[in-house]
């Protein structure tokens, strides 16, 4: 290895027992990513025991080979083969491969000799499955933010949007490219904006930020109701640099309620109250009966009443049962279905 | 009591224990004739020939009192024959007719008189609450303007909140009625 790699020149040493090359030698060796020296004409002219054990073939059998017929087993370089960018550019190329079971990034560093010209090649595979792995999930996870209705938002710690997913364009009204680097509190109605400045210095703080009902103003300045949820984005050291806010809008849910607390209230009208007072009424008028304060006809006439304010009342509760099918689209099929059939 | 014992007119809302609404109703009448007024007693639930019988029973003198029953016809399709002061109507729903046998009865009047009516909440049997307040209001304002005495009695939790309010905001006082 008596040439210019890189403007280090290989020299003998005074290393007591090893000489210079066997120290490259044996370095070369011991790295646990596959090492592959070319030829210019692709011949594989030196490999490390790494290799050997990716293409799980002796090392006799690597060496001597052309490149692209032992690892991808063609009969020529492969199309857009980074090696013969690497010639003509004589900087470093690099792809990511996969090789059987795994992937790995193939960095292309030529080796030029005294003139310039390039004379070899170190092919140095390293594995990448752990960030292949990182680089799916974070675009399964994008996929799953990016195709959520839920809104998704990060800020900064002090508030300015990083990121506004789709759900939030579709709820809140704002493209990502209007609300991005924007403060937060373009869309925080102005009673609200201390409470945020709050819940941000908390999570600023390390401290667990419970689930938050509150309202957003849309971009058609109509508010609404959400749910909200914060959590820190932590670096590598655990600092907080951002602030992930998962929103859910309640306008459904809320208009659901109301419509159960007015049924509620109706049928409580309706019902509860006729019943308590046609109860109380009957009770009055058999009283009344009994201590011969009122005839058999007077109190015939009473209970003809009641069966009056009975009727009503059953007419009353099959109209709000009918308001309730043809009005209400959230009820359950089966619930809708019990309704009409009792109708 | 003690409200309806006030000098001046003015515009009431009772709520009442609903098994007291004939005791309340009959201790409002006691109240107003001894204070001289003549009575027109809207009744939704007790037919008019009993609260007759009672209001006699009471020494309630009846030549005072003009009944607009909105129950009996309704009820029985037939009215009974021969009562004096009363006017039937023939649906408690039906409130065309009953605002305009408040009208007659109103013109009829010859002193201070009270309009009672007993009750709301048993009309709510038959109307909504968007149409039960429009009439109160309706009869509230003919009422300020004849400056007469007005009370609407209902049993306890037989409003919803939302009419209460808006009677509460018409009528000049509350009255709860407790035990």
């Amino acid at each position: 290895m008596h040439s210019q790699t890189r403007g280090i020149r290989l020299t003998d040493t005074d290393t007591p027992g090893l000489s210079e090359y066997e120290i490259l030698k044996r370095t070369f060796d011991a790295i646990e990513d596959p090492i592959f020296y070319l030829a210019p004409d692709s011949t594989i002219l030196h490999a490390n025991p790494a290799s050997a054990t990716l293409l799980n073939k002796a090392l006799e059998e690597i060496i001597g080979s052309r490149c692209y017929q032992i690892v991808h087993h063609t009969p020529a370089n492969i199309r857009g083969c980074p090696f013969i960018k690497a010639k003509k550019t004589k900087k470093r190329e690099s792809y990511t491969i996969n090789l059987g079971s795994h992937w790995y990034q193939v960095a292309i560093d030529p080796v030029l000799g005294d003139d310039g010209e390039l004379i070899g090649a170190v092919h140095i595979l390293t594995n990448i499955d752990s960030i292949k792995k990182i680089h799916e999930l974070r675009a399964v996870l994008g996929a799953i933010i990016e195709t959520t209705p839920d809104p998704i938002i990060s800020e900064t710690p002090d508030g300015n949007v990083l990121s506004w997913n789709r759900g939030a364009e579709e709820t809140l009204g704002y493209t990502a490219e209007e609300m991005t680097g924007e403060s937060i509190e373009r869309i925080i109605p102005e009673r609200l904006r201390q409470q945020h400045l709050e819940t941000l210095a908390k999570i600023r703080r390390g401290e667990r930020v419970e689930r938050i009902e509150t309202c957003r103003i849309r971009k058609d300045g109509e508010e609404i109701e959400l749910s909200l949820s914060l959590s820190p984005i932590l670096d590598e050291r655990g600092i907080t640099t951002g602030v992930a806010v998962i929103m859910h809008d309640l306008t459904e849910i809320r208009t659901a309620e109301r419509a159960l607390l007015a049924y509620i209230t109706e049928a409580a009208l309706r019902l509860k109250n006729p019943v308590e007072i046609i109860a109380h009424s009957i009770e009055e008028i058999t009283d009344l009966h009994m201590k011969g304060e009122i005839d058999d006809e007077e109190l015939h006439t009473s209970l003809i009443i009641q069966v009056r304010h009975i009727e009503k009342v059953v007419e009353n509760i099959r109209e709000l049962q009918q308001s309730i099918v043809l009005e209400l689209d959230e009820i359950p099929e089966s619930y809708r279905k019990f309704l009409m059939e009792e109708e | 009591m003690g409200t309806i014992e006030a000098e001046e007119a003015g515009i009431y809302l009772y709520i009442s224990d609903p098994a007291r609404l004939k005791q309340t109703n009959l201790e409002i009448v006691t109240n107003l004739i001894k204070k001289e007024y003549d009575c027109i007693i809207v009744t939704t639930n007790i037919p008019s020939s009993l609260l007759a019988k009672l209001y006699t029973k009471n020494e309630i003198p009846m030549d005072r009192i003009h009944f607009i029953d909105t129950i009996t016809k309704y009820s029985l399709g037939t009215i009974p024959a021969l009562i004096p002061n009363t006017t039937f109507t023939s649906n408690p729903g039906n409130l065309t007719e009953l605002g305009i046998a408040i009208s007659e009865a109103l013109k009829k009047r010859k002193g201070d008189t009270a309009l009672i009516f007993d009750s709301i909440s048993t009309l709510l049997i038959y109307l909504s609450s968007p149409n039960i307040s429009k009439f109160i209001h309706f009869i509230t304002n003919k009422i300020r303007l004849l400056d007469i005495r007005a009370v609407y009695l209902s049993a306890e939790k037989g409003l919803d909140p939302l009419l209460f309010t808006q009677i509460s905001s018409i009528v000049d006082e509350i009255v709860e009625q407790k035990e």
